[in-house]
C-alpha cells in the first residue's frame, strides 16, 4: 500500500526525471548537431589551448622484454588489423591537415624556415658542459646500450656522457647529435646534445656512486673503472677524449611514452596515441634518418611547469641508432628493410637456400669511420620497418605520410649538410656520406609519397583565385600536374555541398554574403585521388579554413 | 533537504553543465577542453598491463636470475656434460675481483646417469698492461657411461661399449699477447685418470668387450704431468658467432706418466678456421680443417681415454659422440650459412675425417663422410642462442642441440 505522502514524492521525482531527460535529449541532439559542424570559428587551429595543470603523474617504467613481445606479436595482430579493416583518420590534426603545436609538437622549419644558424642550434646550443671546470661523476648510466656517467658541470647543468663503442669512433655521437638536430626542426622536444672532448683530470668522481654490474650486483663505481672505461675509447691527438653530452631535460622525468593508448592519469591525453599524426608520421621520419630502434625506450615524458601551472612535455630521446649506427655497433644489413621477427621472410629464405638475393644485401656500404651501414641505394621509403612494429606506425594512412613527406622535402640539401655538420666528423667524407644518403633518402621519400595522391599543398586566395603548389613539381619530382577545378557551394551545419554549375577555373566563384564554399581539385592522370579545399568567407575575406584529401 | 529537492537540485546542475557545454562548444579549442574536462573526472593511477607485470616478477624472481646468472653471481648451468651422458644440473657461481683483473669461477654439475663433475678457474685476463694473460684452473669429472667402439677406423658402430671416466686436472696457462690477434703460452698440468665399469644397462661395459691391446690403458691407469705449449693467431671478426677472418692454432704437449712409465706421449693438436663472408654477411662459407698427431717412445701407448676422437657435434656431425678412437686424426668441415631472418640463420654442411694409426696415413683417403643442415636461433646480439644441428651419414643421422656453443 502507498501513502499519500510517499505517492506525491514519487509522481514529482517522475516529473523531474522526465524533465531531466527531456532536457538530456535536447542536449544530445544538440550535440549531435555539434558534432555535425564541419568547421568553427577558430578553424584552423594552429595551437592546441593551454594544457590543464595536473597532478598526481606517476612515473612509468617499461620493460624492454615485454615492450619487444608485445611489439612484435601483439601489435601487428591488433594495429595491424585496425589499418586494413577499420582504419582511422589522425585525430590530433587541424582542419588543414596540420598538427597544432602542442606539448607533442611545435611547427617549425617547414612551416617557419629556420636559417641554417637555428637548424644547427636545435634544441640549444649554449650550454654545453663548462669546459673550464671540473666535471662530477654523479651516477653511472648502466641502461640503454652504451656505457656512459652523468655528470654535472660546474654550473649544476646535468648532463648524460656517453661514449662510442671503442672499435667505432664517432658513430654514435655524431648520429645522436645530428638526430637532435633534425628531430628538433621536424618539430618534436629533443634534448641538448653535444659533442664534447674532455681530458681524464677533468672528471671527478661523486662520493657514493654505484655501478650495476653485469652480474646484476651494484657495485661502488670507482677511479679505477673510469680509468678502464675510458682506456678503451681512443684518445685524440691532443690527449682528449670525445663523447656525448646529452643535457638533462628540465622538469621531472616520469618515464617514456607508449605509442599506444592514453595516459590515465594525464587530463590533456585525450587522443589515443596510435591515432597521432606527429606518432604516425615519425614512421616517414623514421624511415629517412634509418631510425630503427622507435621502442618506448627512446622516448621521454617530462612534468614541466609554465607560468605555475604543470603539465607532461613529450620528448624523443636517444639517436644514437639513427643512420649507420646500432648503439654499440654499425647497425646490420637488414635493419630497416624487416622486423625482428619476420617468419614469412624466414621461411621463404631458409627453403629458397638464401639464394635470392635482396637489394639490402647487395649495396656497397661506406667503409668511413663515423658511417656505419647507411645507404640511400637499397632505401625504399614504402617498404622502411623499425626493428620492433611500431603501433602508431602501423596505423599510418596516405595523409598521415604525406604530411610528413612533405617536412623531409622542405629540407634543402645545404641545410641537410649544415645539420650533418654538427656531428663533427672527423673525416669530411664520412659527413658527405650521410649528407648524400640523407639527401637521395628525401628524394626517394618525396617521391614515393607524392604519388600516393595529389601532392598539392600551400593553398591560398590571391587575387580572386585559388592557389597552390604542386609539391612533387616544386621537388623537381615531375612534370606539373594538370589539374581540373569544379566549385559548390558548402553547407557547414550539414555537411552537404551543391556544385556550383559552370565553375570550371581556379577562380573563386561569385560569392554572395558570408559562407562556405568548397573547390574540388582534380586530376586526369590520378582519377582516384583528389583534394577538397573549403573557403570561408566573412565580409571581405576570404580565408582557407579546410583541406581533405582522397585516394 | 527532500528527497525531491536533491533530484532537483541533481536534475538543475545537470542542465547547467548541459547549457555551460552547449555554450562552449562554440569553438574547437571548447571542444578540445570540453574532452579534457571529460577525462579528468575519470582519472585513473597508471598501471601497467598484466602481461608486462607478470613478465617483470619474472624476472625478478631467484629462479629466472639464477638461469641468466644474474643473481650476484650465482646462477644454474643445464646441459650435459658430455653428449650421450643425459641432463646435467648444477651450481654455477662467477666473480670478477679487483675490478675485473680477476675473475673466479666456480661450477658443478650432476646428470641422470649418475655422472657428475666440478671445475674451479680463476682468470687472469689482462695483466701487465693487456700484455700478459694466465687461467688456473682444477677440474674433477666422473663420467658415468662414455662410449667406446673400439679402436681405428674399421670400428664398428654395433661394437659400442661404455666405461665410466674418472679425470682431475689441475692445469696453469700462461700467456702473452704478441701482438693483436697473435698469442702464445705455456701449458703446465697434472692430470689423474681412471676408468671404470659403464654405468649403461643398454651397452655393454668396455672392460668386457676390449681387452687392453683393442683398448690400451685399459687394465691400469695412470697419472701424467703435462707441460707443452700453444700458439694461436686470430684474426676471427667476433669469437662467438663469425662471419668473416680466421683463426690458426697449433698445440702441443707432452704427456709424462708419472706412476707405469708405459703411456708416455707426445700430442699435436693443429687447428684452421676459415670464415668467407658474402652478400654483406648475409652468407658466409666457414672451412675448418683440424689434425691431432700423437706419438708415443719405445715400449710407450697412448692410452684410449687420451687418443683423438671424431664423432660428435664438434666433429663428425653424422656420427655418434666419440664414434672413432685412433693414435691421430683429420678432419674437415664446410659450411655454407645464410641469413633467413635476424632472429634465424641456416645452414648447410659437409663433415668428413677419418681415424689412422701412422703419420704416413695422413691423408684425405677413405675418409668417413656426412652432410646435414644447421637451424640456428639468434639472440638480440645477432649470435646463436640455440642450435639445431642434424648430421646424415651411412650410419644414420643424429640431432645435437647446443646453447651458446658456436665457434
Amino acid at each position: 500500500m502507498v501513502s499519500r505522502k510517499h505517492y506525491e514524492l514519487t509522481m514529482r521525482n517522475a516529473l523531474w526525471i522526465a524533465a531531466i531527460a527531456v532536457a538530456g535529449a535536447l542536449g544530445q541532439q544538440a550535440s549531435a548537431e555539434d558534432h555535425g559542424r564541419k568547421f568553427y570559428a577558430d578553424d584552423p587551429l594552429w595551437r592546441e589551448p593551454e594544457p590543464r595543470p595536473v597532478s598526481g603523474i606517476a612515473i612509468r617504467g617499461v620493460d624492454h622484454i615485454y615492450d619487444f613481445l608485445n611489439g612484435s606479436y601483439v601489435t601487428p595482430r591488433r594495429e595491424g588489423k585496425a589499418a586494413k579493416h577499420a582504419p582511422q583518420p589522425a585525430l590530433d590534426v587541424n582542419t588543414l591537415g596540420e598538427v597544432p603545436d602542442s606539448s607533442w609538437y611545435t611547427n617549425r622549419h617547414a612551416f617557419h624556415r629556420m636559417s641554417i644558424a637555428e637548424l644547427q642550434r636545435g634544441p640549444g646550443n649554449s650550454t654545453p658542459p663548462d669546459p673550464n671546470r671540473a666535471w662530477r661523476i654523479t651516477a653511472a648510466k648502466s641502461d640503454g646500450i652504451t656505457p656512459g656517467f652523468v655528470i654535472e658541470d660546474g654550473h649544476e647543468h646535468r648532463y648524460v656522457l656517453k661514449f662510442d663503442p671503442p672499435l667505432y669512433p664517432e658513430l654514435c655521437s655524431a648520429a645522436d647529435v645530428i638526430g637532435s638536430k633534425i628531430f628538433y626542426a621536424l618539430g618534436y622536444s629533443t634534448p641538448e646534445n653535444y659533442i664534447v672532448r674532455f681530458r681524464r683530470q677533468q672528471l671527478e668522481l661523486a662520493d657514493g656512486v654505484m655501478y650495476r654490474h653485469p652480474s646484476g650486483k651494484k657495485i661502488p663505481l670507482t677511479e679505477h673503472m673510469v680509468d678502464e672505461l675510458l682506456q678503451a675509447q681512443p684518445k685524440l691527438a691532443d690527449g682528449t677524449y670525445r663523447a656525448l653530452a646529452s643535457r638533462w631535460l628540465d622538469g621531472k622525468v616520469v618515464g617514456p611514452f607508449d605509442y599506444r593508448g592514453a595516459r590515465s592519469d594525464d587530463p590533456n591525453d585525450t587522443i589515443p596515441h596510435q591515432d597521432r599524426r606527429v606518432l604516425r608520421g615519425l614512421a616517414v621520419f623514421s624511415a629517412w634518418l634509418n631510425h630503427h630502434d622507435t621502442s618506448q625506450i627512446n622516448t621521454m615524458d617530462v612534468l614541466v611547469t609554465e607560468d605555475g601551472r604543470q603539465y607532461l612535455k613529450h620528448h624523443l630521446i636517444d639517436f644514437g641508432s639513427i643512420l649507420g649506427s646500432r648503439g654499440d655497433r654499425p647497425k646490420e644489413p637488414w635493419i630497416g628493410h624487416q622486423n625482428m621477427i619476420a617468419h614469412k621472410e624466414a621461411v621463404a629464405r631458409a627453403v629458397t637456400f638464401g639464394l635470392y638475393v635482396p637489394r639490402w644485401q647487395r649495396s656497397d656500404y661506406s667503409k668511413l669511420r663515423g658511417v656505419g651501414l647507411f645507404d640511400a641505394w637499397s632505401f625504399d621509403p614504402l617498404q622502411w620497418k623499425p626493428e620492433v612494429p611500431n603501433p602508431a606506425f602501423l596505423m599510418m594512412d596516405r595523409a598521415d605520410a604525406f604530411w610528413a613527406a612533405k617536412q623531409v622535402a622542405a629540407f634543402t640539401d645545404g641545410e641537410i649538410r649544415a645539420m650533418v655538420e654538427t656531428g663533427e666528423l672527423s673525416d669530411q667524407r664520412a659527413a658527405d656520406w650521410i649528407a648524400d644518403c640523407l639527401i637521395k633518402r628525401r628524394d626517394k621519400i618525396a617521391q614515393a609519397w607524392s604519388s600516393k595522391l595529389l601532392a598539392l599543398d600551400r593553398f591560398r586566395v590571391a587575387d580572386g583565385g585559388l592557389e597552390w603548389i604542386d609539391l612533387a613539381a616544386e621537388n623537381g619530382l615531375g612534370a606539373v600536374l594538370e589539374i581540373q577545378v569544379r566549385w559548390a557551394t558548402f553547407d557547414n551545419e550539414r555537411e552537404t555541398s551543391e556544385e556550383i554549375p559552370g565553375e570550371n577555373s581556379a577562380r573563386l566563384p561569385e560569392m554572395r554574403g558570408d559562407g562556405y564554399w568548397m573547390a574540388v581539385l582534380e586530376s586526369p592522370e590520378r582519377p582516384r585521388q583528389s583534394v577538397r579545399v573549403y573557403i570561408r568567407k566573412r565580409g571581405e575575406l576570404a580565408q582557407i579554413v579546410g583541406v581533405d584529401r582522397t585516394w | 533537504m527532500t528527497q525531491s529537492k536533491r533530484i532537483a537540485v541533481l536534475g538543475f546542475s545537470l542542465f547547467v553543465l548541459w547549457a555551460e557545454r552547449e555554450a562552449q562548444a562554440q569553438s574547437r579549442t571548447d571542444l578540445i577542453q570540453s574532452a579534457r574536462t571529460e577525462k579528468e573526472t575519470k582519472l585513473t593511477p597508471l598501471v601497467p598491463p598484466k602481461a608486462e607485470r607478470v613478465i617483470v616478477r619474472t624476472q625478478n624472481s631467484l629462479p629466472y636470475r639464477l638461469l641468466t646468472g644474474e643473481a650476484h653471481g650465482f646462477g644454474v648451468s643445464l646441459g650435459n656434460m658430455v653428449p650421450g651422458s643425459g641432463f646435467a644440473i648444477g651450481p654455477r657461481y662467477t666473480k670478477p675481483m679487483w675490478e675485473s683483473k680477476l675473475i673466479l669461477r666456480v661450477d658443478a654439475s650432476a646428470a641422470i646417469n649418475e655422472s657428475y663433475g666440478g671445475r674451479l678457474a680463476v682468470t687472469l685476463p689482462r695483466l701487465f698492461s693487456d700484455r700478459t694473460f694466465a687461467t688456473f684452473s682444477t677440474q674433477h669429472r666422473n663420467i658415468s657411461e662414455m662410449p667406446y667402439y673400439g679402436l681405428g677406423p674399421d670400428s664398428s658402430k654395433t661394437g659400442r661399449s661404455n666405461y665410466r671416466l674418472e679425470d682431475t686436472n689441475v692445469e696453469l696457462r700462461p700467456g702473452i699477447r704478441v701482438f693483436k690477434g697473435l698469442s702464445a703460452g705455456l701449458i703446465g698440468s697434472y692430470l689423474a685418470v681412471n676408468t671404470g665399469l659403464g654405468h649403461s644397462t643398454r651397452y655393454i661395459s668396455t672392460e668386457e668387450q676390449f681387452g687392453p691391446a683393442a683398448a690400451p690403458g685399459l687394465d691400469r691407469q695412470t697419472n701424467f704431468w703435462r707441460g707443452g705449449g700453444f700458439v694461436e693467431y686470430d684474426w676471427r671478426d667476433q669469437i662467438s658467432y663469425p662471419a668473416s677472418g680466421g683463426r690458426y692454432s697449433a698445440q702441443y704437449v707432452r704427456y709424462l706418466d708419472r706412476n707405469l712409465g708405459a703411456y708416455s706421449f707426445l700430442r699435436l693438436d693443429l687447428d684452421a678456421s676459415q670464415y668467407i663472408p658474402l652478400f654483406n654477411r648475409t652468407r658466409v662459407f666457414a672451412l675448418h680443417g683440424s689434425s691431432s698427431l700423437t706419438t708415443a717412445g719405445n715400449g710407450q701407448l697412448v692410452p684410449f681415454y687420451l687418443q683423438p676422437t671424431l664423432g660428435g657435434s664438434n666433429t663428425l656431425r653424422g656420427y655418434r659422440f666419440n664414434r672413432f678412437y685412433g693414435d691421430n686424426s683429420v678432419m674437415v668441415n664446410g659450411e655454407y650459412r645464410w641469413f633467413c631472418s635476424p632472429a634465424l640463420d641456416m645452414a648447410v654442411f659437409a663433415d668428413a675425417g677419418k681415424v689412422f694409426q701412422h703419420w704416413e696415413q695422413w691423408n684425405f683417403h677413405n675418409l668417413e663422410s656426412d652432410v646435414g643442415f644447421s637451424v640456428r636461433f639468434k639472440g638480440r646480439a645477432a649470435r646463436p642462442a640455440f642450435t639445431v644441428d642434424t648430421g646424415f651419414s651411412h650410419e644414420g643421422f643424429q640431432i645435437w642441440f647446443r646453447v651458446n656453443t658456436m665457434n
